[in-house]
């Protein structure tokens, strides 16, 4: 059957006040498991685009991550919103997986500002189910596990919604470091991390 | 000779009580049948019509056997039925313009969108370059110059009654049938397209059912998607080849009424089966940053039809050289389609101007509306046929074309009156007055 959807790029927000590009090997292998989980058109390679740029408003789901306290310039605070009010989907990911570290406090002023207060996502949501199926909500990380961090696992992600449709979600788990390795190395895996992000992917193409 | 000069007297006065019997009898039944021209009736055509009251007391005249109209507007419908009324009860009633001049003809209609939001479409027939209002029991709405082939107004709101004005000249609609609309159902890869389709359709109202492929054999739904039938769906939408396998199953949808917003992805090359309004050529880019001027869509990639099927109507069409077409329509037994040569429609909504988002929701709104079929044809008058919808050729309906004017000299009305009863009284007294005198003179 002829394919006729343009590729999905998976796109990583740039902004100035922090660390975004902590997780250099993560749109990989994201790219990695949707080429290998479904066959979906998908762009060999990511792209990096500044939040401060209305370039941002082609690539309908952001990435963004960072360790460091945000503070978003009045220029990104405004592409950020138009960004959402146009039906684009941010997912945002505190590479620290702390509960009240600096980038989960200023990250979440930050939404509260500039687009609605994050509030807790059902383990329900159709997110879970919108290509594997995670009964339990988000899965756990190693990072969560391991002594690092706040040494609590996040039983829930955060998000911003219209009705039912997630504008922002907002993940303290750190998949930012669960999914930041190369993509050969899933070989070694019993159970692929990334699986995860391919749900988030598919969930931001179809609702 | 007394007796005898009294007999005479009285046999004289037998013959005047006679005579005078004979002439009130013959008086009367002249008056029945005598010739309709009268004073009354020259004196009165002509005149222009005031208003219902003033028609009702010209008629209300017994005598009156015609009736000569000078008209500025036309009459309203109450007037209207009372020169019908007259024109049965044996007046004949003739009109004009002020001068010749032809009075204004208006037709209009109203009808229920196809939308969950409800509205209504008034589209109004008229002469170009008049200036008409639109107006409804709260008042003015709006105004415009008719061009041609006439005007078309989307009222938002609740199904309603509505009236335009041009001058004294009013015609009405009925509040037309609400339509409750059934689902819809797109068919997409999972993709932009799809997503911001999706966005757009429900922000609109519309409940949608989607199926987008993901993996073989994988497919994501949305809502609760179900097989095609008229009785589910009002409109499939079908945004790329995904749809192909579904061909015969939207064929048939749409033979049986249901509707088809096609978009050039899922057009260009699909089955001989699917329902077409004609194939596409290649595609080509959009032009850069149209997409955030006046003419936004000319930013979209596009998909130029090649031809167009017979019977298609073109909707829309490019501000590129040679102005190709862009959204083209065509019937399909008792269903419809509607063709898209724009593609990538999503790129208006991120990338557009301020009003974008706004602008692709009501673009998708506009062509679900189009393809979706709405209620039976019932026309939503206000009356009778042509009724208050066009109240000129109801008035030519009613009284006959303009330019039949009685000029006063005409013959007998049709239908003889009631002869005077004052004169049936005298002849009927006088002619017993003189039978009595004979009877009791002893003649017979």
């Amino acid at each position: 059957m002829p394919r006729h959807a343009a590729p999905f790029v998976f796109a990583t927000a740039q902004y100035e006040s922090g660390d975004w590009d902590s997780a250099p090997s993560l749109p990989a292998n994201l790219i990695d498991s949707v080429a290998r989980y479904t066959s979906l058109p998908v762009a060999p390679q990511g792209v990096s685009v500044s939040l401060s740029s209305d370039d941002a408003l082609r690539y309908p789901l952001l990435f963004l991550t960072g360790h460091l306290p945000v503070r978003f310039t009045p220029q990104e605070g405004r592409v950020l919103q138009r960004y959402v009010q146009r039906g684009g989907l941010v997912f945002i990911d505190d590479h620290n997986h702390d509960i009240d570290g600096a980038f989960h406090k200023t990250a979440t002023e930050e939404i509260a500002r500039l687009v609605a207060p994050l509030t807790p996502l059902p383990n329900t949501h159709a997110l879970y189910s919108a290509f594997f199926t995670f009964p339990d909500g988000p899965p756990t990380t190693s990072h969560e596990l391991n002594g690092w961090g706040d040494n609590l696992i996040h039983e829930q992600l955060l998000a911003v919604r219209t009705g039912e449709r997630i504008s922002v979600l907002y993940s303290n788990k750190d998949y930012a470091s669960e999914w930041n390795f190369h993509p050969d190395n899933k070989r070694f895996l019993g159970v692929d991390p990334t699986r995860f992000g391919v749900n988030i992917i598919v969930y931001a193409l179809t609702h | 000779m007394r007796s005898r000069t009294d007999a005479r007297a009285r046999r004289a006065g037998e013959a005047v009580l006679r005579a005078l019997g004979v002439g009130a009898l013959l008086l009367a039944l002249w008056q029945a049948w005598r010739p309709a021209r009268d004073a009354a009736a020259a004196r009165d055509a002509r005149a222009p019509l005031v208003s219902a009251d003033s028609l009702a007391r010209l008629l209300s005249d017994p005598s009156r056997s015609a009736l000569a109209l000078e008209l500025a507007a036309v009459p309203d419908a109450e007037r209207r039925a009372l020169l019908q009324a007259a024109t049965h009860a044996g007046v004949r009633v003739g009109w004009r313009g002020v001068d010749g001049a032809p009075l204004l003809a208006l037709a209009v209609s109203a009808e229920s969108r196809v939308d969950p939001a409800g509205g209504t479409v008034v589209r109004l027939a008229a002469p170009p370059d008049v200036v008409v209002e639109l107006a409804d029991s709260l008042g003015w709405i709006d105004s415009a110059t008719v061009t041609a082939p006439g005007v078309t107004w989307q009222v938002p709101g609740e199904a309603r009654a509505f009236t335009v004005r041009v001058g004294g000249t009013q015609a009405h609609t009925g509040a037309p049938t609400r339509i409750t609309p059934r689902r819809v159902r797109l068919l997409a890869e999972a993709g932009w397209d799809a997503r911001f389709t999706l966005l757009a359709l429900e922000e609109a109202g519309w409940a949608v059912d989607g199926a987008f492929v993901i993996a073989p054999r994988v497919r994501v739904n949305a809502g609760r998607p179900e097989a095609l039938d008229t009785a589910r769906y009002a409109v499939v939408v079908a945004l790329d080849s995904s749809a192909w396998s579904q061909a015969p199953a939207i064929a048939r949808f749409v033979r049986e009424g249901g509707g088809l917003v096609l978009l050039p992805e899922a057009a260009s090359g699909a089955p001989a089966v699917m329902p077409r309004a004609g194939p596409v050529g290649a595609r080509t880019e959009g032009v850069p940053g149209a997409l955030r001027t006046a003419a936004p869509r000319e930013g979209l990639a596009f998909r130029p039809f090649a031809r167009l099927e017979p019977g298609s109507v073109v909707l829309e069409q490019s501000t590129r050289a040679g102005s190709p077409p862009t959204v083209v329509a065509r019937r399909v037994d008792a269903g419809r389609v509607v063709q898209v040569a724009w593609a990538s429609t999503w790129e208006w909504r991120m990338l557009g101007g301020d009003a974008s988002v706004a602008a692709h929701r009501d673009w998708w709104r506009l062509l679900l509306q189009r393809a979706a079929a709405g209620a039976d044809p019932v026309p939503s008058v206000s009356g009778a046929w042509p009724g208050d919808a066009a109240p000129l050729a109801d008035l030519v309906a009613r009284v006959g074309m303009p330019g039949s004017v009685p000029d006063g000299t005409a013959n007998q009305p049709s239908t003889p009156r009631p002869p005077d009863s004052r004169l049936l009284l005298l002849a009927a007294a006088a002619l017993l007055a003189e039978w009595w005198s004979r009877r009791l003179r002893g003649a017979r």
